[in-house]
């Protein structure tokens, strides 16, 4: 089990290094670099722009900026802003927990939603219910999430009126008590979470379905049904045990599409969190604000597949005795 | 089979007919003062844009190029992750381990960002090119599929008869493990196609897809949605047109898979288009992972 971790460890810290590598190498190799926008805007030299480059040491050798910037990173300094005073990891840390509230939200709903979705589909399996909610299933994967987003601001933001068009909380939500501050950070979250959570809730009802389908004929089930158990005890309490580890898998690697699902359901709702920022940072070629979003990244899919593995074991004994 | 083949068929031939089907130009501003973002009527059954061109006719056309994109990204990915999963599979040894620690890094990098990241720095390719691109990004998970079929046929025995007579690598894997991986990498193109399609409509909604005014579901989509409150019509349907588009050939490729595998020429399908060893754990066969 040690090894196991040690090993996962080790590979998580390969991939955000190399991670790292790509993202700085790309940037330098694309054309453009922060500055020659803003320069041309205001009329500036060519020696403006080659001031502001040497300022934040764009004019050595690629190379050298690299190992300068590993030495930045491994003192845990991200770097300066290129086109903004704030610095990187200023920037990462105001956007940040806008994300991880929006994923850790829907990623509970879905996971939970779906679960329960599953189980009772797979307890009918071949009723109608089943058949029906099956296929709503399926097509609600095939929705891509951004336009489910668009269509839900238009119904119930638009239309209804029952929530917010988009952004984490009401312009003059400071004023108010914070019992009522919490509600309007609630009322702002709910539209976007909800969203991404059906998308996802179908895929892990899927695939939790087919999970349990496949521990249903096990004998330990009938012996468990022979003893007097009820169905509802049977299946949600063996049948499902036996059944999640799948479930933690499909945690681990759903990460990075949830991630990138995140990217796009933040820009409908004008969520200010890591897709924007990335974005936005991308758009302006703000190199090391770039870079720091995507180690950030790196590390949330590091960490998400290591507690996808951790579940895994705690849920399956046999993994731990490997 | 049945229905999602039909419905798979009749929307090919919907995006290959497009230029008799549409009933006006996709790119002509028809009254671009009077016909602004005018609400569906018998006219324009699905309204016009904000440049009064026909909705219905840019979801029409649009549909050519979403999938032609969709299709050919699934072509690219399925065969560069055959290569590396043939190659890996067969051959073993460290030239599997490598290739596949390097499979890991790519994997655990969001495949949307890398394309956003690429498409933003390069600007707007041709429709080819992000076909390409789409494509390129695609084939982690194929690889992995591949190989865990490839081991899995490598040690049977009428692959060892086929060396032991003498049968070149190339004769043994064209011959004798072609027939063998058919059936994967036919279901694989299938549901590739369609997350294809979400990605596409994902970058050009993003405005680093497909360039406007060349019409795409997705760019259809971006120029509606800042109007959704009031023209909700511009990216309402072309989105109703990807879902239908994708939740088709995802039932048709688990219809596909169901049969195939249902004939006994497939063991139970290895399909976890996402999962480490691209076989699922314990041996279940799961759904495809829709790339967000």
């Amino acid at each position: 089990m040690i090894t196991f971790v040690v090993r996962r460890l080790v590979l998580a810290v390969l991939v955000v290094v190399a991670a790292t590598t790509l993202a700085f190498a790309v940037l330098r190799l694309a054309p453009g670099d922060p500055f020659t926008a803003t320069v041309e805007q205001v009329g500036g030299s060519d020696a403006a722009r080659a001031t502001l480059r040497a300022r934040y040491g764009l004019d050595q050798p690629i190379a050298t900026q690299y190992l300068t910037y590993l030495a930045l990173v491994a003192r845990g300094d991200l770097g300066p802003s290129a086109v903004e005073p704030r610095t990187a990891a200023r920037i990462i840390r105001d956007a940040l927990p806008n994300t991880l509230l929006l994923m850790g939200t829907s990623i509970a709903l879905a996971f939970i939603g779906g679960v329960v979705i599953g189980a009772w589909q797979a307890s009918g399996a071949g009723r109608v219910g089943d058949r029906l909610t099956s296929r709503l299933g399926l097509v609600l994967y095939s929705v891509p999430e951004f336009w489910l987003a668009l269509v839900a601001l238009l119904i119930f933001a638009y239309h209804l009126r029952w929530f917010p068009l988009g952004g984490v909380a009401s312009p003059l939500a400071w004023m108010l008590p914070p019992g009522a501050q919490l509600l309007d950070r609630l009322h702002h979250l709910a539209l976007p979470a909800l969203v991404l959570a059906a998308v996802n809730a179908a895929v892990v009802a899927r695939f939790q379905r087919e999970a349990l389908i496949d521990v249903l004929p096990e004998p330990w089930l009938r012996a468990a049904r022979a003893r007097g158990l009820s169905e509802r005890r049977t299946i949600g309490r063996h049948a499902l045990r036996a059944a999640l580890p799948p479930i933690a898998t499909l945690f681990g690697l759903a990460f990075p599409a949830l991630l990138g699902g995140t990217v796009l359901v933040e820009r409908v709702f004008a969520w200010p969190g890591m897709g924007y920022v990335t974005i936005n940072a991308i758009a302006q070629r703000d190199y090391f604000v770039v870079t720091a979003a995507v180690i950030v990244g790196a590390i949330m899919t590091a960490v998400g597949s290591l507690i996808a593995d951790l579940l895994h074991a705690a849920l399956d004994p046999r993994v731990r005795v490997a | 089979m049945g229905a999602p083949a039909a419905l798979l068929a009749v929307l090919l031939l919907v995006a290959l007919l497009a230029p008799l089907l549409a009933p006006y130009d996709p790119v002509l501003h028809i009254d671009s003062v009077g016909l602004s973002h005018s609400p569906p009527s018998a006219a324009h059954p699905f309204g016009t844009d904000v440049y009064g061109r026909d909705v219905l006719s840019r979801v029409l056309h649009g549909a050519r190029v979403s999938l032609l994109v969709g299709a050919t990204a699934a072509l690219v990915a399925v065969s560069l992750g055959t290569l590396v999963g043939v190659t890996a599979g067969y051959r073993g040894g460290t030239v599997d381990s490598i290739l596949m620690r390097l499979v890991d890094v790519g994997l655990a990098l969001p495949r949307l960002l890398v394309l956003i990241a690429v498409l933003a720095l390069w600007g707007a390719p041709s429709v080819w090119q992000l076909a390409l691109l789409v494509g390129a990004t695609g084939w982690l998970a194929m690889s992995r599929i591949v190989r865990a079929e490839t081991r899995a046929l490598r040690d049977r025995d009428y692959i060892s008869a086929a060396r032991a007579l003498g049968a070149s690598p190339a004769r043994v894997l064209v011959r004798h493990l072609g027939p063998g991986l058919a059936a994967p990498l036919l279901v694989a193109t299938v549901l590739f196609t369609g997350q294809a399609v979400v990605l596409e409509a994902s970058l050009s909604y993003l405005g680093l897809g497909v360039r406007p005014p060349e019409a795409s579901w997705g760019n259809v989509i971006q120029e509606g949605a800042p109007f959704i409150g009031t023209a909700w019509w511009v990216a309402l349907f072309p989105g109703l047109a990807v879902v239908l588009a994708v939740a088709t050939v995802n039932s048709a490729g688990e219809a596909l898979r169901a049969q195939l595998s249902g004939r006994g020429r497939w063991t139970p399908p290895v399909l976890d288009l996402a999962s480490p060893d691209g076989v699922p754990p314990a041996g279940r066969p799961v759904p495809a992972i829709p790339v967000a």
